[in-house]
């Protein structure tokens, strides 16, 4: 999919010899199964009820630590999931935003939301996470959630920026041409006409950046929020059940991101069977 | 190793905003965000009232900076890392305060190779005369209060 490379491609000088060089293409729809492949023994099936027969077994065969880890992790599901949730719909309408500011005419849009992308885009999240709590911390006076929130939509809507910009131009621009001879204007062209199909195209990249927020998410127990990884450190810094600890941690978010990624599989097979019914 | 007799308690204590007024006591803060570092004893003890909600930190000194912001009522640190940060370091001075003395008791002593008895005996006599004179108390009272 060559509309969600930009941001391994973005930047640096690519090689671009007339020679047929040999690449390889890694694209972020990695992570989401194939749909088609059915077989029982597929990677995601033994993957995520491998996944879970580990975190059934182990309390089972080991009660001593991990009875009391179970009880005492998932407190942290709810502030992992409100953050993911909360950043990814504030991260959707930042990077619309930005994505539309990045093909906009009007110059100066088009370089506030270019400059957006490109220095948060150049700054890792971890770093936006302590800036936005600490160094902005005096002014803004946000509470750990919210300020974890604010620092992850930001981050993520430079990356969704991309995709939404990426998405839109991936459209013919017949599409648009005739919307305009219609006589339609170019705001309900882009918005009739392009952004429905837009969807279609971005929803697996879209999908995966909101998987991968959800692994990100677990940057923000820096922030002494108690999210999932926090929990588990918490336990194992007094009982010193280090391995036992990010044992449960690991399976749950990868139980997590397994079900999402293929929710997300379902949801692109879905749209792309409605969108053929129109044709 | 052998020890020393201890010549000072680096108990837990409570830092809290000079502008927070009555409080004297932990157990006052209920109700309250009280931070402390993840694995020490200050978070232990903070754990131990259910009423206050516990926030670990990686490092006391953002726990210390969310203090003075005002994102936490307090923060529950041993007595000689928060004399550096509330009587040491200029930009915390004038915000922050230590109430009461160290609550728990985790003494501080001079750890020797063990068995030798000779320089063991040397430092304890010199300990024992430093507490006695006064001297102890009045570098406690210097440097720790």
């Amino acid at each position: 999919m060559s509309l969600s490379d930009s941001r391994t491609n973005g930047k640096g000088p690519a090689p671009r010899e007339a020679s047929a060089a040999p690449t390889i293409t890694i694209t972020d729809s990695a992570l989401i199964p194939s749909v088609g492949e059915k077989s029982l023994l597929s990677a995601w099936n033994i993957s995520f009820f491998g996944a879970i027969a580990i975190l059934i077994l182990l309390p089972v065969l080991r009660p001593k630590p991990f009875v009391a880890i179970l009880a005492f992790v998932p407190d942290g599901l709810v502030a992992t999931f409100s953050v993911t949730i909360e950043s990814i719909f504030f991260a959707l309408i930042l990077g619309l935003l930005a994505g539309l500011g990045r093909i906009a005419r009007t110059k100066v849009i088009n370089r506030i939301a270019t400059i957006y992308v490109e220095v948060i885009r150049g700054i890792p999240l971890l770093v936006q996470l302590f800036y936005i709590y600490y160094a902005l911390g005096p002014l803004l006076h946000l509470r750990g959630t919210a300020s974890a929130v604010a620092a992850m939509s930001i981050c993520y809507g430079a990356y969704l920026g991309e995709i939404f910009r990426a998405g839109i131009q991936a459209i013919p621009k017949g599409q648009m041409e005739a919307a305009l001879a219609l006589g339609m204007s170019r705001t309900t062209a882009l918005r009739r006409i392009v952004l429905p199909q837009t969807v279609k195209v971005i929803l697996p990249p879209i999908g995966n950046e909101a998987i991968a927020l959800l692994k990100d998410s677990s940057l923000v127990s820096i922030l002494a929020v108690s999210d999932l990884l926090r929990r588990g450190r918490e336990y194992a810094s007094t009982t010193f059940y280090y391995l036992e600890s990010f044992t449960i941690v690991a399976l749950i978010y990868l139980i997590m991101t397994l079900f999402f990624s293929r929710l997300v599989g379902i949801m692109e097979a879905h749209l792309r069977y409605h969108g053929r019914k129109h044709h | 190793m052998d020890f020393s007799i201890p010549y000072v308690n680096a108990g837990q204590v409570l830092i809290i905003r000079k502008s927070t007024g009555g409080v004297t006591e932990l157990s006052q803060l209920a109700g309250k965000d009280v931070g402390a570092q993840i694995g020490t004893t200050g978070a232990i003890e903070v754990a131990k009232h259910p009423d206050i909600r516990l926030k670990t930190y990686d490092e006391i000194g953002l726990a210390v900076d969310d203090l003075v912001i005002g994102r936490l009522e307090g923060v529950v640190v041993d007595s000689p890392t928060a004399a550096s940060y509330v009587l040491q370091n200029p930009t915390y001075k004038a915000k922050l305060k230590i109430v009461g003395a160290p609550f728990t008791s985790e003494y501080y002593g001079v750890a020797v190779k063990k068995g030798d008895t000779k320089d063991l005996d040397l430092i304890n006599k010199g300990l024992e005369a430093v507490i006695k004179d006064g001297t102890r108390d009045a570098l406690i009272k210097k440097w720790l209060q």
